[in-house]
């Protein structure tokens, strides 16, 4: 078979390459080969997270359909019950391999995936399949039901998972990034069979989806099994609108108890966007300018060690997503608002006085080595292939993009991220007995 | 698979290097095995080390500097860990760089390996730490690492899922050094000076085993290892410790401990005692034992206190062969205590009777294969695999133990679960007054079968 079916892409400084083609039923296809390898990987997503609260019900009475707020978690939810079909669920389908499958749901996407040592092909066809071939009851849906609630009420007791939302529930007015993943158990019980099949059909379209693979695999192998496996399905899948939600935040402070051992902090400033998705360049802007301001190299990190204000736990990162960017700090703190107060004024000062062009060497040199390393770990890779793949861009565009960054690149970019009147505090303080 | 080639340097310490091309990037971990005895200071001491040594050392006496120096050196990731083996206390330190074929065009100028760089770096964090004119680490810099090491410590309560572990093996191993906490105790650590803190790491340079383990592509990184280790352990005293772990088939009585903390879910942990007579005896029927009874999906556990009872969200048991151990640890429904533990043990009761197919079985040991053959696809992985040869002796390939594990009968499984006595019970309970109308109404009729 000489015919070339796909496109190839290529990093020469990274060592790497990859193919892509568009399947005949719209779905994208992404394929990474690496020799030598015994393990294979691969992962079906569907650009549906938990930030979806809308669907257009068919036959709603307008030409596309009503929209209509669906229950929060029912992303979530649906990802569970898909495992399950009329016969065999997917979990014993995969067990007959020896394969290991999961799921996953994020804000933004919800992904299927295995890995495996042996019968790559077998394991790709179970795994289109079932996305495939959704069947849910009322009695399949109330069973969900108990353990999804145990799976809310595990994260309830996870400090750094309440502190986020708690957060992100005080930058955000009625973006929908605030709700939890999986709902709340009040949420999941309004969730009905019917629901779940107008959600698949909204959001489950290949259109709406990507397949990654990486690993002791071939494209040929994967066309084959896509030829064979695959159906196309039929209408548009659903749009994203954005929220209109760039003010400043609704409080700029929020608190809690819980049982935990020390006060745990979320410190996050919210960038107002002026078009709903941030080019790659500006995500790693945010990362490189992060990694400068309180990165372990930092005077501000340094200061916080030694005054004993911050542990090993401390951890600024950016989290963005459709319509929502915000550079979040957080660790555990004996003094979380003195804590805050620092890291304010480290912010203040690098505004005034702009970015430490050796600070900003220094974190582009770390960053870049960060994502060689990430090439390593196959299991990451089919998943990021489908975030760059679902953000409109090239797996190797951010690798290319570190490569030219100046310090004055971060210095306007620190200017968009740290706006006056755009932060809040939240914290967790250890509940009394 | 890459192969593993194992050098004695001195008494108790071997490098291990393994070559393979196929990664972005090479890395040197360090293994030190030491005995875990009913010593609190001793154990805090050893456990404060890995961290206070990974923060600097004599060429970048700072943590900043260090850090610096690591960020320059492409991000080079640094980590120091603490667990228990049975009980040996299990100390590590390792550096992860990128591999010299991916530096950006800048660097060739300077004509440095990272790769290099950074396996001396850490050899200079455990071998040349920073020390004072008295011969002993500085104060500021143990005093800091003691407050991250009792805060460490204490973020345990905050991860309901382990604290409800490690209550679990307090109360179990009472009367054994298992029970100690990996990280000593609050009192001992607060009381350590820099001059203990001190002894306790030259003791180690002397009495711990000690593993150093390297997965890079060049034959330059190994050469360079070897000598460094030579070179700095030459003339050196050494006495390593002896190592084992006491194995206890029957404790005695049930033991049953339920306290209440102001959380969500309840957690409930239960420990077995096994019949192994060491970490070698019938360790792979075990191994498949405890994978049929919950390993994965497939699990007995999974299959049924989760999916056909909807009990709870994850149920998972685990073999801990270097104590001989198995642990089950689910996130239930304070009120479903009673029938989640009858569960579990009707489980174990099943497969104690050989109520399970030879396919159940074959899918357990099935699993157990395919995530053994694809660890050489990870460097850490294939790091942690080796790692633990430092008390096994053996290096063997992972494919040679998946011919091990497809050799395990239905009898051997069933003699295993035989084998398995409980000992503890562990529940950690939900004391929280609940808005009404926020939850559903508590179900009737018991459970859904």
């Amino acid at each position: 078979m000489s015919e070339r079916f796909y496109e190839e892409r290529r990093d020469g400084r990274l060592g790497e390459r990859y193919f892509r083609w568009t399947h005949p039923t719209g779905l994208e296809i992404q394929v990474l080969p690496r020799e030598g390898y015994t393990t294979a990987y691969a992962m079906f997503s569907a650009k549906y997270g938990s930030i979806d609260t809308t669907i257009f019900r068919a036959g709603g009475g307008a030409a596309d359909g009503t929209p209509e707020e669906i229950p929060e978690g029912t992303a979530h939810f649906l990802e569970h019950k898909l495992f399950e079909s009329e016969d065999l669920d997917a979990f014993e389908r995969f067990a007959k391999t020896g394969a290991s499958a999961n799921a996953y749901t994020s804000f933004d996407k919800t992904a299927y995936l295995f890995s495996c040592a042996d019968h790559f092909e077998e394991n790709l066809a179970i795994l289109l399949d079932f996305v495939q071939s959704p069947y849910f009851t009322q009695a399949t849906v109330e069973k969900e039901q108990g353990i999804i609630g145990q799976e809310i009420r595990m994260y309830q007791d996870v400090p750094g998972w309440a502190v986020m939302f708690q957060l992100l529930r005080v930058l955000y007015r009625s973006h929908p990034v605030g709700i939890e993943v999986a709902g709340t158990e009040a949420s999941i019980a309004l969730i009905t069979a019917e629901m779940l099949h107008d959600c698949y059909r909204n959001f489950y379209n290949p259109k709406n989806m990507v397949l990654t693979a990486a690993g002791n695999i071939t494209p040929e192998a994967v066309r084959a099994v896509a030829d064979r496996v695959l159906r196309p399905a039929e209408g548009q899948p659903a749009r994203r609108k954005p929220s209109g939600d760039q003010g400043p935040p609704v409080r700029t402070f929020a608190e809690r108890e819980m049982s935990v051992a020390q006060p745990t902090f979320m410190l996050g400033w919210k960038e107002p966007l002026e078009s709903p998705e941030l080019p790659v360049r500006q995500r790693l802007l945010a990362d490189l300018v992060l990694d400068a301001l309180a990165g372990e190299s930092s005077p501000l990190y340094e200061q916080l060690m030694d005054e004993g204000l911050i542990n090993a736990g401390f951890d600024p990162g950016f989290l963005c997503g459709f319509d929502y960017a915000c550079a979040l700090f957080e660790g555990e703190s004996k003094d979380p608002r003195e804590t805050a107060r620092r890291i304010e004024a480290e912010v203040a000062r690098a505004l005034a006085e702009g970015m430490d062009p050796e600070a900003f060497e220094r974190a582009r040199r770390k960053r870049y080595g960060r994502m060689v390393m990430e090439f390593n770990d196959i299991d990451s890779l089919a998943g990021r292939m489908a975030d760059a793949y679902f953000a409109g861009e090239d797996l190797f565009a951010r690798a290319a993009a570190c490569r030219e960054l100046t310090a004055e690149d971060a210095d306007r970019r620190l200017r968009e991220m740290f706006r006056p009147g755009f932060s809040a505090l939240s914290v967790i303080w250890p509940k009394k007995e | 698979m890459p192969s593993i080639s194992v050098t004695a340097i001195a008494p108790g310490v071997v490098f291990c290097p393994i070559r393979t091309d196929r990664f972005k990037t090479s890395s040197l971990s360090l293994q030190l095995a030491l005995p875990l005895r009913r010593d609190p200071k001793r154990t805090s001491a050893n456990a404060l080390l890995p961290y206070l040594l990974h923060r600097s050392c004599a060429a970048y006496p700072t943590a900043r500097a260090l850090n610096s120096r690591l960020e320059e050196l492409y991000g080079a990731h640094l980590s120091a860990q603490v667990t228990k083996v049975g009980e040996t206390h299990w100390l590590s330190l390792a550096v992860t760089s990128i591999d010299d074929r991916f530096t950006l065009a800048d660097q060739s100028a300077a004509n440095e390996s990272v790769a290099v760089g950074c396996a001396s770096l850490l050899l200079e964090m455990l071998f040349h730490p920073v020390l004072e004119r008295d011969g002993c680490f500085p104060a500021q810099a143990v005093e800091q690492e003691k407050r991250l090491l009792l805060e460490l410590r204490e973020s345990d309560f905050s991860d309901k899922r382990a604290y409800a572990l490690h209550r679990m093996e307090e109360i179990m191993f009472a009367r054994e050094a298992f029970g100690q906490n990996r990280f000593g105790e609050a009192e001992a650590i607060a009381s350590l000076t820099p001059a203990e803190v001190t002894q306790v790491w030259r003791d180690l340079l002397r009495e711990a085993k000690m593993q150093f383990l390297l997965v890079a592509a060049g034959t330059e990184e190994a050469a360079a290892v070897e000598a460094a280790l030579r070179n700095l352990l030459a003339g050196k005293e050494r006495a390593p410790a002896a190592l084992g772990s006491e194995f206890i088939s029957d404790a005695g009585e049930e033991k049953y401990v339920r306290e209440e903390l102001p959380v969500e879910q309840g957690k409930l942990v239960l420990g077995f005692r096994t019949d192994m007579k060491d970490f070698r005896d019938r360790a792979r029927a075990m191994w498949v034992m405890a994978d049929l009874f919950g390993g994965g999906p497939y699990a007995k556990l999974f299959a049924n206190v989760r999916e056909k009872m909807s009990l709870c969200y994850y149920c998972a048991a685990r073999l801990t062969r270097y104590k001989g151990i198995l642990t089950v640890q689910c996130g239930i429904e304070t009120d479903k205590e009673a029938a989640a533990r009858n569960a579990i043990l009707a489980q174990l009761e099943e497969i104690r009777q050989g109520g399970f197919t030879q396919e159940e079985l074959d899918t357990a040991v099935c699993s157990l294969c395919d995530s053994l053959c694809s660890l050489a696809d990870t460097p850490g992985e294939l790091a942690d695999w080796y790692a633990m040869s430092l008390l096994t002796g053996d290096y063997l390939p992972p494919e040679e133990v998946c011919a091990e594990l497809r050799g395990v009968t239905k009898e051997d499984v069933v003699a295993a679960a035989r084998g398995v006595k409980l000992d503890t019970v562990y529940m950690l309970a939900a004391k929280t007054e609940r808005e009404n109308g926020k939850n559903r109404e508590p179900e009737e009729g018991g459970e859904s079968a």
